[in-house]
């Protein structure tokens, strides 16, 4: 313990509480005895003066506070979210964008689909057949199903596909209609006939294209097959086809 | 600290942090700014203070931000408010060791609250006033042998 004057006033406030040890308590008083004028000093200090507490009134108080959740509530939140991230994500997953879109019964005809290709298509087929007639009113991109036929074409409004005659009789068209209709609604207009056929190029677009094939060719099957939204399946699966219907 | 620990601290600790900080500010809006401050970076602060530290940790905050407040007026050279600080020195209404304990120097005032008031430790009032355990004993001793000296000469007169 070193005292000094810097610091002796720290020791006089120990000594007058009295929380000294022996040792330290008769350094402060040689200490004392040097310098007289800290004794004096010493007897002014007074603790039994105190501060009073005045009434203070703070009014903010209220507005300091947080609402409390409680822990239960904690849990039945958090268990919430799981639920709807859970919900979203299942709902992510049954909504498969990539493929075979179509799965429910109830389809919406955009008056834009039945302009498609596949509908003029099956259309042709079914007023004019055995006849020449333009496979495509828009450009489409065909990409090739096999090894041998890697090159990308492109047909054009202008550019005329030749279909092949098909012997097209009632029988077999009411076998592909019966087979592939996933709704009783059906009707005898092209225009209903048209819906069922598209549709069941989306729900079961193997069948599809085989009765199609028999109908079209090859080639317009691929045209359809792209058309009506498999795209990435006729691309991916162009050994399939080929193997399955033997192109 | 949890949000209900929270709470409770600003029901048993608001008013005397208000109280702090007012004996020296003397300036209600300014100590209620201040207040608020506090209570917020406590707030922001929950998860790293325990709920033994949370008075201590205020006072630590509130000091500091008078602190900073009283350096940004005096920066700022407003005059007004300044004198607000300093204007409440009317011995009317007041205890006489309580007004005798406006005349005494920052430090030992707020040594003094502290410790008197407060009744924080003396490592505790040198954790807030942000000078060592020695200085505040020195600070405290010396304030109480001026407000003896103070009361002995009001007595002969």
């Amino acid at each position: 313990m070193n005292i000094n004057k810097e610091n002796i006033e720290a020791y006089l406030l120990d000594y007058a509480e009295g929380t000294l040890s022996v040792q330290q308590k008769k350094e402060v008083e040689s200490f004392l005895a040097l310098n007289p004028e800290f004794r004096e000093m010493l007897s002014l200090y007074d603790d039994s003066i105190k501060l009073e507490e005045e009434p203070i009134i703070f009014t903010g108080k209220e507005d300091l506070k947080h609402a409390v959740i409680l822990p239960w509530k904690k849990i039945v939140y958090t268990l919430s979210s799981l639920a709807a991230v859970a919900l979203l994500l299942l709902g992510l997953f049954r909504f498969d964008f990539t493929s075979e879109p179509m799965k429910t019964n109830s389809i919406v005809v955009n008056p834009v689909i039945s302009k498609t290709p596949v509908a003029n298509i099956v259309e042709e087929i079914d007023e004019t057949m055995p006849q020449t007639k333009t496979a495509s009113s828009q450009p489409i991109k065909q990409e090739s199903v096999s090894d041998s036929q890697r090159q990308e074409t492109t047909s054009t409004p202008s550019q005329q596909e030749t279909i092949e005659p098909i012997h097209h009789t009632p029988e077999i068209e009411s076998n592909l209609l019966a087979e592939n209709t996933s709704t009783q609604e059906v009707s005898n207009t092209n225009k209903m006939d048209t819906i069922i056929i598209i549709r069941s190029a989306t729900e079961r677009p193997e069948t599809f294209v085989d009765k199609m094939e028999r109908y079209v060719g090859e080639r317009t099957v691929n045209n359809i097959a792209r058309t009506v939204g498999f795209v990435q399946n006729v691309t991916r699966g162009a050994k399939e086809i080929k193997k399955s219907f033997k192109f | 600290m949890s949000e209900r620990e929270y709470n409770n601290c600003v029901d048993e600790l608001s008013h005397r942090v208000y109280g702090y900080l007012y004996k020296i500010l003397k300036h209600k809006e300014t100590v209620e700014d201040l207040v608020q401050d506090s209570f917020l970076t406590l707030w922001q602060q929950r998860q790293n203070v325990h709920i033994d530290k949370a008075k201590s940790f205020l006072f630590v905050t509130a000091h500091n931000l008078m602190i900073n407040n009283i350096k940004y007026s005096i920066l700022r050279s407003t005059p007004t408010q300044m004198e607000d600080v300093y204007q409440d020195n009317s011995f009317e209404n007041k205890n006489l060791v309580n007004y005798l304990v406006e005349q005494l120097n920052k430090n030992m005032k707020e040594c003094l609250l502290l410790r008197d008031l407060e009744g924080f430790s003396y490592k505790e009032i040198a954790s807030i006033v942000n000078l060592t355990e020695e200085n505040v004993k020195v600070n405290i001793f010396r304030a109480r042998v001026k407000l003896k000296q103070m009361l002995n000469e009001i007595e002969k007169q």
